[in-house]
């Protein structure tokens, strides 16, 4: 799921952006590792796009009734 | 293989000779214990023992099965439990400085009080991967799992010690959870069973989350048999947990005798399974399949639809839940996760709210078409390597067993199906392999029998390592 490889400088900016937009204060060593990571993941994430999903709603679940009378 | 044939205790030969008076719970209870003396500094297995409330309700159990009180095959046998789910007896950690340590003042959450109430013995709390997730982390005070088939391989994770533990006998059986494979993968490396439950089978309240809608809670032992006896113990619902579901089955100790003749198995050969296994791997499931098939089962292969989808998608969302669950603490505690926890964990953060909905639209699509693709091939049960490698090593590991296509887990969290992984041999360096048996939602009983049928014809889950009681 993950490749290793240098990060462009683009990438770091995107993940330092996505990890300080989510609270989180990352050392720099650790961003640029998860801007090696990033690329692959996005790969990932895309891939799930080609799947023709229609209208499908997603599994994740959401009863309107659930403890009512 | 370098082990020996010595044959352990399985709960089912422990339950039978504490029954015939052949041994009693605190015997057994004293033996485990004084394994964990001597091998727990080599195999890390706990981080906690509760050696006077054992060896106390050891010697109630032994009164009770004395005064004819017989509370099942569990009553009076040593387990452990993951130390990410809460027991009475003490603190939980899920091996990091960041849980807040009134998390675990709940006390029993419904499977431990389900196990405890079965007449179980708790030895302890054992040894995870931090919050479950990430890797072996020797940057932490917390002891290091290591595998009793050879200490310089990794035990598999993240139900670590329950699974070391099992195969060395520092218990005889055990709680451990499975959100992309943490109840197979140590099953498989330590050669022992193991058995992820059907999604919502078994309530997950009591126990520290990681992927909300991924997780699952199952037994860890040496045998289906084993296994069976503690998911009639532990499955069925409860009210703390909403995900729970009803099972109208009988028990699945009763379900074990079914047999294999007649069954379809279906083989599965997705490329991904081919090119993430090694060559002894592909041959050990050969031969268990064959195994299966002169106990009258059919075979056939099958590649199943979005299956490197299903791989793929599960880890990308149990990112995302264990993101959720774990951004209060990463954005105030970050260095005191380990470096390997944090940067996974952190990689949820990088996920889109939209990808997330897509990974979920895909998981719907993808769990209906295996469903009819083995629904048209009339199969009744999936079989394939549960890993393609044996124990990875701690140090110099060969890249393909660590590539997260080795792994061959995920689908089944996705799906929420029940999986069992059970020994099937073992690869030139004398290290476990295992198969792993799938079924569709609800058919854990038609799973553990299949386990069952093949471990009539083996001894693969008796044989025990050089480390071992």
């Amino acid at each position: 799921m993950t490749t290793e490889g240098t990060a462009d400088q683009a990438t770091v900016a995107t993940v330092a952006t996505l990890l300080a937009a989510a609270g989180l204060q990352v050392p720099g060593n650790e961003v640029e590792r998860l801007a090696q990571l990033y690329p692959g993941l996005r790969r990932s994430m895309d891939r799930m796009y080609e799947v023709p999903t229609g209208d499908e709603v997603p599994a994740a679940l959401f009863r309107a009734g659930e403890g009512t009378r | 293989m370098s082990g020996t044939t010595t044959t352990p205790w399985t709960i089912e030969s422990a339950a039978a000779a504490l029954r015939a008076g052949e041994v009693t719970s605190v015997e057994l209870t004293s033996a485990a214990l004084a394994a964990a003396d001597r091998l727990d500094p080599q195999l890390g297995t706990y981080l906690a023992r509760f050696d006077e409330t054992a060896l106390a309700r050891a010697a109630q159990a032994d009164a009770e099965l004395a005064a004819g009180t017989d509370l099942g095959p569990l009553h009076g046998i040593p387990l452990g439990i993951k130390d990410i789910l809460a027991t009475d007896e003490g603190p939980t950690t899920a091996q990091s400085l960041v849980l807040d340590p009134s998390w675990g003042e709940q006390g029993d959450g419904p499977v431990v009080a389900r196990l405890r109430a079965a007449g179980a013995v708790i030895t302890g709390k054992t040894t995870t991967m931090e919050f479950a997730i990430g890797r072996p982390d020797f940057a932490k005070p917390f002891p290091i799992p290591r595998n009793p088939w050879n200490p310089d391989r990794w035990t598999g994770g993240s139900s670590s010690g329950t699974g070391n533990g099992v195969a060395a006998g520092l218990i005889l059986g055990g709680i451990g959870t499975d959100t992309g494979g943490s109840i197979r993968l140590p099953a498989a490396y330590n050669g022992i069973s193991g058995h992820k439950p059907t999604y919502g089978l078994v309530p997950k309240s009591g126990c520290v989350p990681l992927g909300l809608t991924y997780d699952h809670i199952g037994p860890m032992c040496r045998s289906a048999w084993d296994c069976a006896a503690m998911l009639d113990v532990i499955a069925g619902p409860d009210p703390s947990d909403r995900t729970t579901i009803d099972d109208p089955r009988p028990g699945y100790v009763a379900g074990l005798g079914r047999g294999v003749a007649g069954l379809r198995v279906g083989v599965i050969a997705n490329h991904r399974i081919r090119t993430g296994s090694g060559a002894s791997t592909l041959a050990a499931v050969e031969a268990a399949v064959a195994e299966l098939a002169a106990a009258g089962a059919e075979a056939s292969e099958i590649e199943l639809p979005y299956y490197d989808e299903l791989c793929v998608g599960a880890f990308l969302a149990l990112q995302a839940e264990a993101f959720a669950w774990h951004r209060p603490t990463l954005a105030t505690r970050w260095a005191d996760y380990g470096r390997p926890t944090r940067l996974t964990l952190a990689q949820g953060a990088l996920i889109s709210a939209g990808d997330l909905v897509q990974v979920e639209r895909v998981r719907q699509i993808a769990r209906r078409a295996v469903l009819d693709a083995i629904d048209a091939a009339g199969i009744d049960v999936l079989v394939g390597p549960t890993t393609g490698y044996g124990a990875t090593a701690f140090k110099g590991a060969d890249p393909a067993a660590i590539d997260s296509k080795a792994l061959h887990t995920p689908p089944w969290n996705a799906t929420g199906w029940p999986a069992l992984s059970v020994p099937m041999g073992f690869d030139p360096d004398g290290l476990p392999l295992g198969l792993q048996v799938v079924g569709r939602a609800g058919a854990d009983d038609l799973v553990l029998a299949v386990g069952h049928a093949y471990q009539q014809r083996t001894a693969w889950h008796l044989q025990t390592p050089p480390l071992h009681a």
